[in-house]
């Protein structure tokens, strides 16, 4: 979360006033202007910091690289020691034929390198067993690494590297699985801890209309609709009426909320009463709005969780900044009952006064909310004999708790499953939820497509043909994977059409379908290194054959 | 296009196993594909010697399906574009380096891909899709849109539907449609008359914030509406005679200094430089990933449509990024009352006290409808008309007059805009 130089952030631009950073923006900035819109400089300093590993260097590992070089990630490897082939140059835009017999990493790199000049590419031509074997630190020294189609045995030994080369979870370095066969394809990720600082969820931030703080509650009773000619009356905005509604609501009900249907109606009833002429806009927005009077504000059940998890209640010194705030966060619900507020006010119909004063009201109670929260953070870090004084160099300043605030109901920690730890029970389950449902997806079935294809692989040291024979082992396979998980009886058709496909596709890397999994993959690098968005958890299916993508909750 | 050369193939040497990974694809039915499909040479052939492609667009999606459909084996590609490149779309419209800002897009592009993917024909049009005719569109097996706008998707359908013989089903030709929104985005296969157009899905769209002329005159309250004010009001006024380049950063400076002056004498926070282009330009956040994923489903149909090697998309892919990979696959129902795939006519309900103005009004805000400026006429006679300015001034008074002085209950209103690329016909229902 540190703050570059270059360029101030999207966001932080647009609360502060101008500011000398305001002036017309440089080289840098106007390149990355379309995704600075989205993760700002913070998401893009995290980005040129990251270091990613790609090993192998075939069509689906350099259409997930455009992706990551063109946005400026710091520096990648592709890992490869095999020679460009006819057909490696022709199913890949970053292979070229006067290149073949080359090394594919090299050529690779070379033509990726041309996206961007502030990127650093680097060519490995080492076999990714013998580093495995020799020094395993080669690995966990990047930021993310990235297999894409490399032998089942070899996924496994590369995820026992990165387990084995950290002392924490949290320090483990994310991997992301990649298989593809013809219009196929999984992506499956082994992460020890990750947090997201911000998911960019879309519900706007509550006003808490249903327990509208005290200046809210003052503002708005001092407001007599009865004596306001028809121009104010036209003017009182929205978030004024709905407090004042449900204020008179509860004054005649002992205090007490709306809480069946019908009451719910009598309130909206009630606001629509006030109406003068009928067609005022301030009423038609806060009609529109009416469910924030009876919409209690609680607490996301996913930061309800999160607070009451070990990492937050177990704080220690050496804890991530993250946690810090977790646990002052904790603290501060306890004692109030909500999040912080955050002052983002909505536009509504009213004059310009009216809207600053509104906003100054909400702005001043979030700086009240803000310092009590500071005292619980102040608490925390006493808790685990830290000192005050201590806040700015571990990430806990001012600008890091308004920031923390801003996103709070956005804040998620994963917890990740290691690789190849899924029980064949599992399998089955999910196979039966997706039959059961018959909704379109079935992600289980080609996920048993691919196990059965790299079982098939491991046999033979070669992908399974669309042959009779290939096709009565692939199955074998299958029905052992799933037998193994409580399958009783045959396999349903959506398994053995995913067979069928798998032994179609022959292994092969379609240009097509190496160029939307790369764009998955590059998605899901990005979200794991800005701690922006939420990854994916568990395994995602893509069957280009039905136009679909699922995810396996493994 | 003056002194700008047309780029030339480059004869692909020969290739043996050039195709080895698709021609498993087209080598071997699975059992999803449909009985019809004839694997090997024949499929090959047409795919690689016959089938001609229509790419709109060399942008961020356009430049990612070029390099898809060569790599696929498509070698006969046409490309359209009338833009001309810009540093902001370095940061994923990967044919193009920095030194190519200023030069057309469809041209660097067609020469990049066939620099890179040897044999491949790419004949780019630098100019817009309204410059070519019937006959010209006639020519390709299928199109592919890769567009940002509204308008031109609306345009490029309504001319494939129309283009619809029910003698010729050569006539009919598949449109796939494809657009990005941050980590978001959809692909959707069209066959006109056939499946949902995309006049069909206009409701889909969000709807574009449009802020009233009031707030930004009388009332403003964010920094939107300040940059807003500068520039629908303010430019104007300083330069009546000049027109606003929002390319030109000069310009993007002057509204900026002129929205913050006016924010800070509203106290109103927050107008900044970046907010300033974003507003005035109607950026969208765009990425190199969401384009991969939604340019390579677009190819992945078209492939699959040119070759019948696995059925197409049934007719719409949703892809949501931002909270996991969520996509979501269904079938766009047709719209009876499509103006342009439909032939039933949309109803108008109306309130008979309304003036003419205010139906516009009510018009323009339907989103199923979309038309800015209508223009109007029932039964021959011109109720409203938005130009030429001898013909407003005339209709002008009736802008004032209420509808049951105008028209009958159940008379039929024709729209015409210049944002609407076809007439629309409204039956309007005349309510106390």
């Amino acid at each position: 979360m540190a703050a570059t130089a270059w360029a101030q952030s999207i966001e932080d631009a647009t609360v502060t006033v101008s500011s000398p950073t305001n002036v017309r923006p440089d080289d840098k900035t106007r390149r990355y202007d379309r995704q600075l819109r989205l993760w700002a400089s913070s998401g893009q300093s995290a980005l040129e910091a990251a270091r990613i590993l790609f090993v192998s260097g075939g069509a689906t590992s350099t259409s997930s690289l455009k992706n990551l070089v063109l946005p400026g990630i710091g520096a990648f490897t592709i890992l490869d020691p095999l020679p460009v082939t006819h057909a490696d140059a022709g199913n890949n835009f970053f292979l070229h034929i006067d290149g073949i017999g080359q090394n594919r990493a090299e050529e690779g790199v070379k033509h990726l390198a041309e996206l961007n000049d502030s990127v650093k590419g680097t060519a490995d031509t080492r076999d990714v067993n013998a580093l495995l074997d020799s020094d395993p630190e080669f690995f966990t020294s990047f930021t993310l690494v990235i297999a894409i189609n490399i032998e089942p045995a070899t996924e496994g030994r590369l995820a026992q590297a990165l387990r084995s080369g950290s002392s924490t979870p949290r320090e483990m370095v994310p991997l992301m699985i990649v298989r593809t066969a013809g219009f196929y394809a999984m992506i499956g990720t082994q992460i020890g801890e990750h947090t997201v600082v911000d998911a960019h969820a879309e519900t706007p931030p509550t006003l808490r209309l249903d327990s509208a703080f005290p200046a809210l509650l003052e503002y708005s009773r001092a407001v007599n609709l009865d004596a306001l000619d028809s121009t104010d009356f036209g003017h009182v905005p929205w978030v004024v009426l709905l407090v004042k509604t449900l204020d008179s609501w509860r004054q005649t009900h002992n205090g007490e909320m709306p809480k069946t249907y019908a009451e719910k109606q009598e309130l909206k009833k009630t606001l629509e009463k006030l109406r003068r002429r009928g067609d005022e806009e301030n009423f038609d927005e806060a009609v529109a709005q009416a469910y924030r009077m009876w919409t209690p504000t609680t607490i996301p059940s996913e930061i309800r969780e999160l607070l009451s998890d070990q990492s937050v209640t177990n704080l220690k010194h050496s804890s991530p900044s993250i946690f810090f705030f977790l646990r002052a966060l904790s603290l501060f619900v306890e004692q109030c009952r909500f999040l912080p507020l955050v002052p983002t006010l909505p536009d509504m119909h009213t004059t310009t006064d009216t809207y600053v004063e509104l906003q100054n009201l909400f702005r001043a109670q979030a700086e009240r909310e803000m310092l009590l929260f500071e005292d619980c953070l102040k608490v925390a870090l006493e808790e685990v004999r830290g000192s005050w004084e201590e806040r700015e160099t571990l990430g806990l300043g001012r600008t890091e708790v308004k920031e923390f605030i801003r996103n709070a109901a956005g804040v998620r920690v994963f917890k990740g499953k290691k690789w190849g730890s899924v029980q064949p029970q599992e399998i089955v389950s999910a196979l039966q939820m997706e039959l059961e449902s018959g909704m379109l997806p079935a992600p289980a079935a080609v996920y048993t497509a691919f196990l059965a294809s790299a079982d098939f692989h491991g046999q033979h040291g070669r992908h399974p043909r669309p042959t009779d024979a290939d096709n009565a082992e692939l199955l074998q396979f299958a029905t052992t994977r799933l037998t193994a998980g409580g399958w009783e009886g045959e396999l349903p058709e959506t398994v053995t059409t995913a067979l069928g496909e798998i032994a179609r596709a022959q292994g092969s890397d379609i240009p097509t379908t190496a160029a939307l999994v790369g764009g998955m993959v590059a998605q899901e690098a990005i979200k794991f290194i800005t701690r922006q968005y939420v990854p994916i958890a568990g395994t995602c299916v893509i069957d280009l054959i039905k136009s679909t993508t699922g995810t396996l909750p493994f | 296009m003056g002194d700008i050369s047309l780029p030339a193939p480059v004869p692909a040497p020969a290739w043996p196993d050039r195709f080895q990974h698709v021609d498993t694809l087209l080598d071997a039915p699975g059992p999803s594909t449909d009985p019809d499909f004839v694997r090997g040479d024949v499929v090959k052939e047409f795919l690689r010697n016959q089938c001609k492609i229509l790419v709109i667009g060399a942008g961020g999606l356009g430049c990612e399906i070029l390099a898809n459909l060569a790599l696929m084996g498509f070698a006969d590609i046409h490309v359209i574009d009338m833009d001309t490149i810009d540093i902001s779309n370095l940061n994923r419209q990967f044919l193009f380096r920095p030194k190519d800002v200023g030069k057309p897009k469809a041209i660097v592009a067609a020469e990049f891909v066939m620099s890179r993917v040897p044999g491949t024909k790419v004949t780019p049009y630098f100019g817009k899709i309204q410059d070519k005719d019937e006959s010209y569109y006639m020519q390709f097996n299928l199109v592919i849109c890769g567009l940002d706008s509204v308008e031109a998707r609306r345009w490029m359908n309504a001319t494939l539907v129309g283009m619809v013989d029910p003698e010729n089903p050569e006539s009919l030709k598949p449109m796939i449609d494809g657009g990005t929104e941050g980590f978001k985005g959809q692909a959707r296969v069209i066959i006109p008359t056939i499946s949902s157009c995309y006049e069909c899905s206009l409701d889909m769209l969000n709807k574009q914030t449009v802020f009233p002329i009031c707030t930004i005159a009388n009332t403003p309250r964010l920094p939107e509406h300040c940059i807003e004010w500068a520039s629908v009001l303010e430019w104007p006024r300083v330069f009546p005679d000049k027109k606003m380049d929002t390319d030109d950063p000069d310009d993007i400076q002057w509204l900026y200094e002129r929205a913050s002056a006016r924010a800070h004498e509203f106290k109103i926070e927050g107008v900044t430089w970046s907010l300033t282009q974003g507003v005035v330009k109607n950026i969208i956040p765009a990425i190199a990933s969401t384009n991969a994923i939604i340019a390579a489903s677009c190819c992945t149909e078209a492939f699959k449509l040119a070759t019948s090697c696995a059925p197409a998309l049934n007719n719409y892919f949703m892809l949501i990024g931002t909270e996991g990979i969520y996509s979501y696959t269904f079938e766009h129902e047709r719209r009876p009352e499509c103006p342009v795939c439909g032939g039933e006519t949309i109803d108008m309900p109306v309130k008979k006290e309304w003036t003419l103005e205010r139906l516009i009004e009510a018009l323009t805000e339907r989103q199923d409808i979309q038309v800015k400026k209508p223009s109007l006429s029932a039964g021959g006679r011109s109720l409203y008309l938005q130009a030429p300015p001898q013909l407003e001034k005339r209709t002008r008074p009736n802008l004032e007059k209420k509808l049951s002085e105008l028209v009958e209950d159940g008379d039929e209103l024709t729209v015409t805009a210049s944002s609407l690329p076809f007439n629309l016909t409204l039956r309007v229902l005349l309510k106390d």
